[in-house]
């Protein structure tokens, strides 16, 4: 395979930024950017598909590259969900953009970017290229939620994210170098050669790990960790909320999966620092909080967000189960993560659809009998609550059987069981929109909700729509490839 | 509640009836030619070993007669009952869709596909309810309804995981085939108990029996379809088919004989406190879905024959008895008990159809439903271990009768009035399905030899079953039964009315109906939510770090308490010479610094003194042998003090006010925090510094630097020589930087439209001392950022560190006497400079393609100057490149940055408000502001609230 096919999908993120920066600096007319930018990120995510399913012999890569950036296939799984998200992100919001009078350039550009980050970071094999990488993705994140620069709340989570998101990288470069003074590498495989061995200085790498850990839990929006995910996601632009909700949380998992499998993948330090126990406790403390938080939420958006919150929760569960039995629960994890990807757009997507110049849909009351009143745009928000809900024959079922499941198989049945009853007072919030919409009438001086009409939010629904569908009926295709991109990981 | 037709011509989707009863025919036809049982096989998901397995056995058959018979009748009366409504099509798809997924459930062999039927009819059931609102109540009793049968499904799916991994196969048949072999496993219990919980919330058993009568907000053809004739059973099937497979344990029989008696009778104690006709079948319903578990549970042959029949009974006589009640409804407008009576006039196909339905119902000879409880008075008595079953059975039975005389008697047959007067019957396709249900049940009771084999074939599936007719008892014993139960059906249905009054006045009705504990949860889940989220959640960024940095620490901590103590901590060897001296000094001011910063309050100086911490750590570096890091840290605390004073001298003129001071407590925990965390993170580093895991790059860069880069200052070295090209990009990317902004700069310049006061120039009235001082200062500065450039390959400096230097003095400049005048005195204006020091840098690598050797290999010539020689380079063009590029970009830009700041002085500034600056030049922002105003309440900036229920 060419190596130029393997690192296309990442130059294809360069290019396309730089031309669309161009574009939107000279062009004098309204240029249908979102357009572009989704098709160039629906286009790399295409490619990195194709090389996954074409599988076969590693390409033949210079070896800078090698040494610091992955082209697994769990790499390139990891590429299809972060593209899959962002490119309808971009569509999501080349209809809110426009409707909402805030159509300019740089969103574009900062999400080519950005993207360009996620990727980087899900190749990354090296504490140094995922420093970069994590830096690269989340400034232009931030810039994001401060797009809408004249709204307070905006500003607001914009800083809030930043600082605190500051304070993380600290804290994740500290236990970046803790780590390296303990093994004398930067490199996954090195660290985890050099703990395998016992050569490691087990005190400092035990920290440094703690360290990169919580910089890591940060970015997932792992309770205890999570306080800038509702204020954040809140203040930023649907579709920008819609990006760092599944591709950017996509890319941290992928590193957060590597840097646990391959560098302390070792049993004596799952032993000595008990790594799974720790994040078995996380994952048990954001499922619940999540979840329940979720409950007392007025605005959709913050709803959305503990939501979020509480995915990670499942996801965590996954990887918890994947330090016993590999492999299996880690394809879980993969899995898990495309569904909720197409899951949570879909959501979003039904939430921006719903809002029309100078009324955008936030709160729960806002969507008062849009169902009634208008169905077809109802029925996306239907399908992508009960997939965030885990009903079957959507997608999110299947990630929360297979997550699930393989806690249940690793013996973390305990873990299984506090899943199911979260996801249980999950439902009563994701309801809650169905029940609204089919269920309530506006009050007599509600400013009714008009759903927006525009092609790409359409495409992006629609695309959504379909691929929740598609891994709710087909799974087993996807598992698949989920399975054998573990294995390829574990070696 | 009131369901007045709209418009008398039934809709034509009722044409869709035809789908089931085609589907009906076939099945019939499938099971007289003898075809069962159908089984199929179709892989789905390979890799977890679940397949679309298909078993169609005389037990699946019965239920899928039901869903077919009954889902084109009550198709049939849809196409009349919803005539007129706009969203009929939606009622008719998803009723399409639940027909389809119970289909699934039934004939489906693989538990895994049950399950996942399961929970599609639970959704579309809640999305029935959910199809007439109108009350707050009824939405409630939705999503209770769901939530109840989700949780319960949940529930469902981790006891066929758990089964499925004890008996190593999702199958049914084959895990009934298997079952002696594991059946005794310990986890057994456990994956049962989860099953139980599925199969009870789902065909509401006690404790979870509150749901169905709420459920009653639905249409009439969605009650009768869903709550009363198939959906409701479909907790019952999954018990009768993993029968055989359990039916030994003491645990099965005895759960589904104590909880199948509690949902038969305490139902019927219930049923006296309603007044709502429909609410009544409801219960009754309940009563009836819990005597078929206890049949489940109950052993000896006769039971599952008792069973199959009661099932079909059931189905026979309620759903006639819904249909009547919604016409009852749709006629007069109310289903309460006290305003309707004499019906029977009025609608005489309805009232047929209910008392041929009510008799069955009751259990009087000839109907079905008489055989069907002749035959469950058998099984119940072929027990010895359960008699008490017995006793409670003669209570519901009665109760039963009651309750069908209440549905029919004092609906239909009232001797004086007819209320209310203008009710009349609907149209046809209203009143024949439930008569021609009603009548089946009258017609199987005269010849049960019909639908013998079905129901037989059906218990056979179950296990050993007899046939109904060699089960009948002798007559003179059912008829003495028969007519104590009728007499005491009859005394309770006269006393109906004074069992309500004296039901009513008892206290604490929620408790009664034990949906107390459902909602108990819900509001507990509600109180815990809302205090989480207030006090984890609350919107102050302090809280936020606070919270992370505790949670590390004490991660930190644990995992350090793990290892246990070390021994291993590297020696303090302390010398009195002068840089130890130095030092010293350095940490001690050092330390005040840090003291300071917490104690001062004023915002600007807190940056002067934080920026105090940075120079004295410069200061440390220094004296302990490090005057390259010193360099670069001295500079970099010079622009970040510059760049934070610029923004501040902003800040201050919104005049956001001072912060709220917080309490002591608050105070001392963040000490708390502080202190502990700054000492671990110092523990950890001093820990750290013993071990130099890779001496490969520093012996590296030690030993080539000098003779392959001539030059003694290694950071230098790196940064000119052998990392040039990532150095010649970093200077390109501050150059763009500051040409980028520049636009934005301009743009914030033109926002500031207040007149600026004549002759003021910055702060100079304030500072005429500054003013002085910066003009001597100045040049000096200049000529210190040149020599440090010069002699930077060897000794501590460089292009970058020189001009930083030089970045300095232009800020000052830029303070003292402002931005223009700071400006001008950079050499070729600040853009020129910039840029043509990056295009020297780039070029300053051009000649070494020419000797053939890579880009930026620099080349080296001597030059003598007479007493001494001087080493010459394309080196020094380099790093003229970063010096000049470094100045002109980021002095530029301080320059400019702080020249902003001058504009808004004067008093028009002050009053300028944080939110509404907006650029003019982009009109779409204006809209944005309203959206915002629109969309988003008005909260406190500071503090989103978080929960505002």
């Amino acid at each position: 395979m060419s190596m130029w096919l393997v690192i296309a999908p990442l130059l294809l993120m360069l290019v396309s930024g730089l031309f669309i920066m161009l574009v939107d600096a000279f062009a004098k007319e309204r240029a249908e950017l979102a357009l572009v930018t989704s098709v160039a990120i629906a286009v790399a995510g295409a490619i990195s598909l194709g090389v996954l399913v074409q599988g076969g012999a590693p390409a033949d890569m210079p070896e800078v590259l090698t040494r610091y950036l992955a082209s697994d296939p769990f790499a390139h799984f990891f590429d299809v969900a972060i593209c899959a998200g962002a490119s309808l992100s971009v569509l999501l919001a080349g209809g809110y953009l426009r409707e909402h009078g805030l159509e300019r350039g740089e969103f574009y550009v900062l999400v080519l970017f950005s993207c360009f980050g996620a990727m980087i970071l899900a190749r990354a094999i090296d504490l140094l290229s995922l420093f970069v990488g994590l830096e690269t993705m989340s400034l232009g994140v931030y810039a994001m939620i401060a797009f809408r620069r004249t709204s307070a709340r905006a500003v607001e989570g914009a800083m809030k994210y930043f600082l605190l998101g500051s304070f993380a990288a600290a804290i994740l470069l500290f236990g970046s170098a803790l780590l390296y003074a303990g093994t004398g590498h930067t490199d996954f495989v090195g660290i985890g050669e050099m703990i395998a061995s016992g050569d490691a200085e087990n005190r400092l790498v035990l920290v440094g790990m703690l360290m990169v850990v919580v910089g890591l839990a940060f970015k997932v929006s792992a309770v205890p960790f999570h306080m800038w995910t509702p204020d954040a996601y809140e203040g930023a632009v649907t579709p920008a909320t819609t990006f760092m909700s599944v591709s950017v949380k996509a890319a941290a998992f992928a590193v957060f999966v590597r840097v646990c499998m391959v560098a302390l993948g070792d049993e004596s330090v799952m032993t000595a620092s008990g790594w799974p126990t720790a994040i078995a406790g996380l994952a048990v403390l954001t499922m619940v909080y999540g979840n329940v938080a979720a409950i007392v939420q007025k605005s959709i958006k913050r709803m959305l967000a503990y939501s979020s919150i509480a995915h990670a929760g499942y996801v965590m569960v996954g990887l918890v189960a994947a330090a016993e039995i590999g492999a299996p629960a880690i394809s879980a994890v993969l899995f898990y993560l495309l569904a909720y990807t197409v899951s949570n757009a879909l959501a979003f997507g039904s939430l921006v659809v719903m809002g029309s110049r100078g009324k955008e849909a936030v709160h729960y009351d806002d969507l008062r009998g849009v169902g009634r009143r208008h169905p077809m745009a109802a029925l996306p928000f239907v399908i992508g609550v009960l997939s965030l809900m885990g009903f079957p024959p959507t997608a999110g079922f299947f990630g929360k059987y297979y997550v699930f499941n393989a806690a249940v198989q690793a013996g973390d049945v305990w873990l299984a069981i506090v899943g199911v009853l979260a996801s249980a007072v999950g439902a009563y919030y994701y309801l809650r929109v169905i029940v609204v919409m089919f269920m309530q009438e506006p009050e007599e001086d509600q400013v009714l909700a008009v759903p927006m009409k525009s092609g790409y939010v359409a495409t992006a629904l629609a695309a959504s729509g379909a691929a929740v569908m598609a891994l709710g009926m087909m799974p087993g295709w996807f598992l698949d490839v989920a399975i054998e991109a573990a294995r390829q990981l574990l070696g | 509640m009131s369901e007045q037709p709209a418009d008398p011509a039934p809709s034509r989707l009722g044409l869709l009836a035809l789908v089931p009863l085609a589907l009906f025919g076939l099945a019939l036809w499938a099971y007289v030619s003898g075809a069962l049982p159908l089984t199929a096989h179709v892989d789905w998901i390979p890799s977890l070993g679940i397949s679309f397995g298909v078993h169609v056995d005389a037990l699946s058959m019965l239920l899928v007669l039901l869903i077919t018979g009954i889902g084109a009748l009550v198709f049939v009366y849809a196409a009349g009952y919803s005539a007129g409504d706009p969203g009929r099509a939606r009622l008719f798809g998803f009723l399409f869709a639940f027909m389809v997924a119970m289909l699934g459930c039934v004939t489906t062999d693989d538990l895994f596909v049950l399950f996942l039927f399961w929970e599609i009819t639970s959704v579309l059931s809640f999305l029935l309810v959910g199809f007439k609102f109108g009350k707050e109540e009824n939405r409630q009793s939705a999503q209770q309804a769901l939530m109840i049968t989700a949780g319960g499904g949940l529930a469902l799916l981790a006891g066929v995981i758990l089964l499925s991994r004890v008996a190593g196969t999702s199958s049914i048949q084959q895990l009934i085939a298997t079952a002696p072999s594991w059946v005794d496993e310990p986890e057994v219990s456990g994956a049962l108990i989860c099953i139980f919980a599925g199969a009870f919330t789902k065909s509401a058993q006690v404790p979870f029996h509150f749901w169905l009568p709420g459920a009653m907000a639905a249409p009439t053809p969605v009650s009768t379809y869903l709550h009363s004739a198939t959906m409701v059973k479909l907790g019952v099937y999954l018990l009768a088919r993993l029968h055989p497979a359990f039916g030994e344990l003491t645990l099965w029989q005895l759960t589904l004989v104590i909880v199948g008696a509690a949902s038969s009778v305490w139902p019927m104690v219930l049923v006296f406190r309603e007044r709502d006709l429909k609410r009544i079948l409801a219960w009754s319903t309940v009563s009836a879905l819990g005597t078929l578990v206890l049949l489940i549970g109950l052993p000896g042959p006769g039971a599952a024959t008792a069973t199959a029949a009661f099932l079909l009974a059931h189905a026979l006589y309620k759903a006639p008895l819904f249909f009547a009640v919604g016409n009852v409804d749709h006629a007069t407008g109310t289903r309460i008990l006290d305003e309707i009576g004499g019906l029977g006039g009025r609608m005489r196909f309805t009232a047929a159809a209910a008392w041929m339905a009510g008799l069955s119902m009751a259990g009087v000879p000839l109907s079905f439903g008489y055989v069907a409880k002749d035959v469950i008075k058998i099984a119940k008595s072929d027990t010895d271990i359960f008699q008490w079953v017995t006793y409670a059975s003669v209570f519901v039975s009665a109760a039963s009768i009651a309750a069908a005389g209440v549905a029919t008697v004092r609906v239909f047959w009232r001797r004086n009035t007819t209320r209310p007067a203008h009710a009349k019957e609907g149209p046809p396709t209203t009143w024949f399905p439930p008569l021609l249900l009603a009548s089946l049940g009258m017609a199987l009771g005269l010849f049960p030899g019909l639908v013998d084999p079905l129901l037989s074939d059906a218990a056979h599936a179950m296990g050993p079953a007899a046939s109904l007719q060699g089960l009948r008892s002798d007559e003179t014993a059912s008829y003495v039964a028969l007519g104590v139960t009728v007499v005491l059906g009859v005394s309770i249905f006269f006393a109906w009315d004074r069992i309500h009054r004296r039901q009513v006045r008892l206290p604490s009705p929620r408790a009664l109906q034990a949906s107390g504990w459902y909602a108990g949860m819900m509001k507990g889940i509600r109180r815990v939510a809302s205090v989480a989220t207030r006090s984890l959640s609350g919107g102050r960024l302090p809280v936020y770090v606070g919270t992370i940095l505790a949670f590390a620490l004490l991660a930190a901590g644990l995992l350090l308490a793990r290892g246990g103590p070390t021994s291993a901590w590297p020696g303090f060897a302390f010398e009195a010479d002068a840089s130890s001296v130095v030092a010293a000094g350095a940490l001690v001011f050092l330390v005040a610094a840090s003291i300071g910063v917490c104690v001062v309050r004023d915002r600007f100086l807190m940056l002067l003194v934080s920026g105090l911490v940075g120079f004295s750590s410069a200061l440390l570096f220094l004296a302990l042998g490090a005057p390259d890091v010193a360099f670069t840290q001295l500079t970099v605390e010079v622009a970040f003090v510059v760049v934070l004073a610029a923004l501040l001298l902003r800040v201050r003129r919104l005049s956001l006010g001072e912060p709220a001071p917080s309490p002591r407590g608050h105070r001392l925990l963040r000490a708390a925090l502080a202190l502990a965390l700054g000492s671990t993170v110092a523990g950890l580093v001093l820990y750290g510094s013993r071990f130099s895991p890779d001496p490969a790059l520093t012996e590296f860069f030690a030993t080539r630097s000098v003779p392959e880069a001539y030059g003694r200052n290694v950071v230098n070295v790196i940064l000119v020589d052998y990392r040039a090209v990532d150095t010649l990009g970093e200077i390109i990317v501050v150059t763009l930087t500051f040409l980028a902004s520049l636009p934005l700069l301009r743009l914030l310049r033109r926002q500031r439209r207040a007149p600026r006061p004549p002759g003021e120039t910055g702060l100079s009235d304030r500072a005429v001392m500054l003013d002085v001082a910066v003009r001597g200062i100045y040049p000096v500065m200049l000529v210190a950022a040149a020599v440090v450039l010069l002699r930077g390959h060897n000794e501590p400096g460089g292009g970058f560190i020189g001009g930083m230097i030089a970045v300095a003095a232009t800020a000052a400049l830029a303070v003292a006497r402002g931005a223009n005048a700071a400006l001008e005195r950079m050499p070729f204006g600040p853009q020129r400079l910039a840029v043509g020091s990056a295009l020297l840098s780039l070029a300053s690598g051009l000649p070494a393609l020419f000797l053939g050797e890579p880009y930026m290999t620099h080349l080296w010539t001597t030059v003598p100057l007479g007493f001494t020689e001087y080493k010459l380079s394309t080196v020094l063009a380099f790093d003229l490149g970063v010096f000049g590029a470094v100045w002109g970009a980021l002095g530029g830009l301080a320059a400019r940055m702080i020249g902003l700041d001058e504009r808004t002085t004067g008093p028009a500034a002050t009053e300028r408000p944080l939110e509404p600056e907006r650029a003019e030049t982009d009109p779409a922002t204006t809209d944005t502001a309203a959206i915002d105003t629109a969309a988003i309440d008005p909260v406190p900036t500071t503090r989103p609230a978080e929960s505002r229920s």
